[in-house]
């Protein structure tokens, strides 16, 4: 019928969703990604000492040079420099989901906690034409292994949605299937622009 | 046009021609030309000439083949309405026809019956505020609820997609057809709701929008019930339902009712996670719900449901207001974890007392929650309630302990996802509020199952409802309610069997509480009961009054044109009651109404003399059948007694004594000694003379007791009156067919002569002779020949009788005789 737009999404708009953005644009999707927390948030040196940044202010590239200049061998060590550099392959910076005026068809939460923001965001936002928009979310544990697998899920997944012919009946059935191939709970609801 | 608007209509031109002629272009790039045409036309031009101009052509894409295009055009047609309202007359049917998309495209489908959605506020905004609607509006609104029908219909497709746009749909008609409040969240300023719709509408009814809404709703809560609903259209739904609830504050309690049962009734098709995503999204809106003022009475209720749900402390606390009791309450230290503990505090006053609590002014807060969680439970004490407040009472740990025993025979094997997923242990296991909670949710379930005694106490409350109605209508006492006052009073239980749905209390929509319904049922069959028969006396004087007042409002009947009626109303009543007491009372006040005033009221007196002969002759049959004797004698009383009533008043001269002299039917002889007695008035003799020659004339059966009564006074020994009856009897003796008559009298009275003594007829006060005369003498023999010389000169005939009789008479008639007949 057409492709999808498909927006994915984590908090911090860096690795889960960055890592899925990543593998469904080279697949030819039609795909954009987001955070939805309040801040970008990275390892720091100590679990209680994260590196945070303003959405829509911070390019990759200035945190890229910014953690460079605080601690290059750490962020080397930890793989965030890596990521960084792929990031800013991608795109500029990382976007905030609660202030992009953008349209999808189908949003993937890569977290539960990311899910009810997003919802939250949805819901009190006033209703324009009622365009609706599937909101799904499938758990993804924030570190590069799982990021990877479940970029491959994600993949999968989106693959199955833009071979509907008519989405909105046929995504219920999609997603058990989807749900019992992976072994992994999804959550699943609908939203109106 | 100007330059620029011309260059512009080019453009639009060129874009619209590039879409037609690619034929074998994707439909991407056409799309995408025709957007560029359609923003040309709508955003750049404010004029809307443009529209005008290339509306048809736009309009022509609608049969195009790609489904993206129609599509569009679908939203082109939205997007034109916007701009110009008016253009809906020439679109509703556009519309229509994309609905019924030949191919069948369901997107096609789900964008008109999204384009519905949002046109349909837009339009009844407008329609509403047209002051005089022509008819192509008026087309167009009637276009339109056909349309709205169509897509109403779609609720049972089985798409789901088009499913969750009719929801949409139905929560805009929703929206758009209630009345908002002071407490509905302000959403867009220019937002439609009913109370925007005047009521005196041409084409638009009120009534019937407001009627549509209430069904909508309801077709929407049951969805929650529905055994087969997939997990999105549930959300849906429950979305629409939620921001119903928040514009529309009036119909929280239904909604939060109806998650109630969903929420421990969810159907049996969902899937673990579709579980579970159903349970978020409620959880999500039950807390955005608690924010709403409209909500705080029920915040004991959310918070009990979101606890269930798995919100924790915090997230509630957070949801909730910061001015809310039950916040301060649970943020206070030593309570116990679970949100429910109110419902101990409730128990206590429950037990203390049963009718509504006032909130106390108390220092203490507990009460004071307290008292206002037991107003808001005893406001609605619904069958839930009641049925939860049975097993509450019935749940002592041996019977759920046996409860438990009994089923775990029946449990299966493997626990269901369901199960699994919505399993939330629980805390304070063995508190009374836990308890309460129990069987709180027990009572849900039962409701929904309809047993219980909840329920049952609602159907009998709704039967004898019912009942005490057909009762009361039967007695007269209770107006059948128009339909209007149904919905309005009782907005979801009705009156009539089968009783309401077991989901819904049945108690009235403001709330009365058990007792008040007790006592206003009683106040229903008192006015039953309480009539007893009427003594007689109160009655009589009861008709008495009834009847006076009826005459007394003469004014008023001829003010209002209902002369006639009133008249026969008031002589109808005089006569058709059975002689006795009340009959003379009516009779004896409708104589003096008539006498009052004469002039005006004689037709009144002529009516009820007509009355009563037709009683008599049988033309007007009555119920108490009197024998005829009877009924003749009513009538002759009737007629004597406003003969002699005018009479001894001494109106004997005016007109309607003469008037019902001549108008009767049937001159009784009662009735004619009235008469006669009144031709003997010194005074006024010659009226009556002159009325009885009138009768005289007109009345062919009576004719001879009148000419009797004439002639008699012939011999009368008062001049005037013998003057005068000599002269009529001359009068009357030219007429043939009265001769006779008069011949006959004459030669009778002749023969008095004969007779040895003196007829006693001749003698008494009025014939002026008081004495009675055992002997002829002059007089008595001239009173005889009175009569019969005056019509001598008339008749010569009559010599051959007065031959006979001289041969026959005694010396001193003949002498007489001849002495009279000498004076010429």
């Amino acid at each position: 019928m057409g492709r999808l737009k498909l927006a994915v999404s984590c908090s911090s708009n860096m690795n889960r969703s960055m890592e899925a953005h990543s593998f469904l644009a080279k697949k030819g999707f039609n795909v954009q990604s987001f955070g939805s927390g309040n801040q970008v948030k990275l390892p720091g040196p100590s679990p209680d000492r994260p590196n945070v940044y303003e959405f829509n202010s911070a390019t990759y590239n200035d945190i890229y040079n910014d953690l460079v200049m605080k601690d290059k061998t750490l962020y080397t060590q930890n793989g965030l420099l890596h990521m960084l550099d792929r990031n800013r392959r991608i795109k500029e910076s990382p976007q905030k989901f609660q202030t992009c005026e953008d349209r999808f068809d189908v949003i993937i939460c890569l977290e539960e906690r990311v899910y009810d923001q997003i919802l939250e965001d949805l819901q009190t936002r006033e209703s324009v034409d009622g365009q609706s928009v599937h909101v799904i979310n499938m758990d993804i544990q924030d570190n590069h292994e799982e990021a990877t697998i479940g970029a491959l899920f994600v993949c999968d997944l989106c693959t199955r949605l833009e071979a509907c012919e008519d989405l909105d009946n046929e995504i219920d059935e999609v997603l058990t299937d989807f749900e019992s191939k992976c072994n992994r709970n999804i959550l699943h609801t609908i939203c109106f622009y | 046009m100007t330059e620029a608007q011309e260059s512009v209509g080019d453009l639009v031109a060129s874009e619209i021609q590039e879409a037609q002629a690619i034929n074998n272009g994707t439909s991407d790039q056409r799309l995408d030309h025709l957007r560029r045409a359609q923003e040309l036309i709508i955003h750049h031009d404010p004029s809307g000439s443009l529209l005008d101009n290339f509306l048809d052509e736009m309009l022509e894409f609608m049969i195009d083949s790609d489904a993206k295009i129609r599509c569009f055009v679908v939203g082109f047609i939205l997007e034109a309405c916007k701009k110009e309202m008016e253009l809906i007359k020439k679109m509703g049917s556009n519309l229509l026809f994309m609905l019924s998309d030949q191919s069948q495209n369901v997107s096609v489908t789900k964008k008109v019956i999204n384009v519905a959605t949002l046109l349909y506020p837009l339009l009844l905004s407008w329609m509403s505020k047209q002051k005089n609607p022509d008819q192509e509006t008026e087309l167009a609104w009637e276009n339109f609820a056909v349309l709205k029908g169509r897509v109403l219909h779609q609720i049972e497709s089985e798409n789901e997609g088009i499913r969750t746009q009719t929801f949409k749909f139905l929560e805009s008609c929703i929206l758009a057809q209630t009345p908002k409040t002071a407490q509905s969240e302000g959403s867009k300023a220019d937002s439609m709701s009913l109370d925007q719709v005047p009521r005196d509408h041409r084409f638009i009814s009120y009534r019937k929008l407001d009627l549509e809404a209430k069904q909508y709703i309801d077709s929407l809560l049951q969805q929650l019930s529905a055994a087969h609903i997939s997990s999105l259209n549930l959300l849906t739904v429950i979305s629409c339902l939620t921001n119903i609830a928040r514009q529309r504050p009036e119909y929280m309690e239904k909604v939060l009712l109806a998650f109630e049962t969903l929420h421990v009734n969810l159907p049996p098709t969902l899937g673990t996670s579709q579980v579970k995503s159903v349970r978020k999204e409620l959880k999500m809106h039950l807390l955005r719900l608690l924010k709403h003022e409209a909500s705080s009475p029920f915040h004991p209720q959310i918070t009990t449901l979101l606890t269930d749900l798995g919100a924790s402390q915090q997230e509630v606390l957070r949801a909730l207001p910061s001015d809310s009791e039950l916040k301060r309450r649970m943020r206070r230290p030593g309570e116990s974890a679970d949100v429910g503990a109110p419902q101990r505090k409730r128990a206590k006053a429950k037990e203390a007392s049963t009718s509504q609590v006032v909130v106390e002014a108390d220092d203490d807060q507990e009460d004071d929650d307290a008292s206002a969680a037991d107003s808001e439970t005893k406001r609605t004490q619904s069958a839930i309630d009641i049925t939860g407040q049975y097993l509450y009472d019935k749940l002592t740990a041996k019977n759920v302990a046996d409860l438990v025993l009994v089923s775990m025979a029946m449990l299966p094997d493997e626990m269901p996802p369901n199960f699994q997923s919505s399993y939330t242990p629980i805390a304070a296991a063995g508190t009374e509020a836990q308890i309460r909670h129990l069987s709180r949710m027990m009572a849900t379930q039962f409701t929904a199952q309809g047993v219980g005694p909840g329920v049952e106490q609602g159907k009998r409350e709704a039967r004898e409802k019912y009942l005490e109605r057909q009762s009361a209508k039967m007695e007269g006492a209770v107006m059948p309610p128009t339909p209007a006052h149904i919905s309005a009073s009782s907005g979801e239980s009705s009156m009539a069997p089968p009783p309401p749905p077991p989901a819904k209390p049945p108690g009235p929509l403001y709330g009365v509480q058990g007792q008040q319904k007790a006592s206003k049922r009683l106040i229903q069959f008192g006015l039953a009961h309480i009539t007893r028969p009427m003594q007689p006396e109160e009655r009589s004087r009861m008709i008495q009054f009834a009847f006076e007042h009826i005459i007394n409002s003469e004014k008023r009947a001829l003010q209002g044109g209902g002369a006639t009626a009133h008249q026969k109303l008031m002589v109808r009543l005089a006569c058709r009651f059975a002689p006795g007491p009340l009959t003379s009372s009516f009779e004896d006040l409708l104589l003096t109404f008539i006498m009052a005033d004469q002039k005006s009221r004689s037709d009144l007196a002529i009516l009820w003399v007509y009355e009563t002969y037709a009683q008599f002759q049988g033309f007007t049959q009555l119920a108490t059948a009197a024998e005829e004797q009877d009924r003749y004698d009513r009538y002759g009383r009737c007629l004597c007694r406003l003969l002699e009533t005018l009479f001894e008043r001494g109106e004997h001269k005016e007109t309607l004594f003469h008037k019902i002299l001549l108008e009767a039917p049937h001159i009784t002889p009662d009735a004619l000694l009235c008469l006669k007695r009144a031709c003997l008035d010194k005074v006024y003799g010659a009226f009556g003379m002159t009325t009885l020659r009138e009768m005289i004339l007109t009345r062919p059966r009576q004719r001879s007791e009148l000419l009797c009564v004439l002639l008699d006074f012939s011999y009368y020994e008062r001049p005037d009156l013998k003057t005068q009856s000599l002269e009529t009897a001359k009068e009357l003796f030219q007429l043939d067919w009265i001769r006779p008559d008069v011949k006959e009298f004459v030669g009778t009275l002749l023969e008095n002569v004969l007779r040895p003594q003196p007829p006693p007829v001749l003698f008494g006060e009025e014939q002026g002779r008081p004495v009675r005369m055992m002997v002829w003498d002059e007089h008595t023999i001239r009173a005889c020949l009175y009569l019969y010389l005056n019509l001598l000169p008339l008749d010569h005939s009559l010599i051959q009788k007065l031959a006979e009789v001289y041969a026959l008479a005694n010396t001193e008639v003949k002498k007489v005789i001849f002495r009279v007949l000498e004076a010429p």
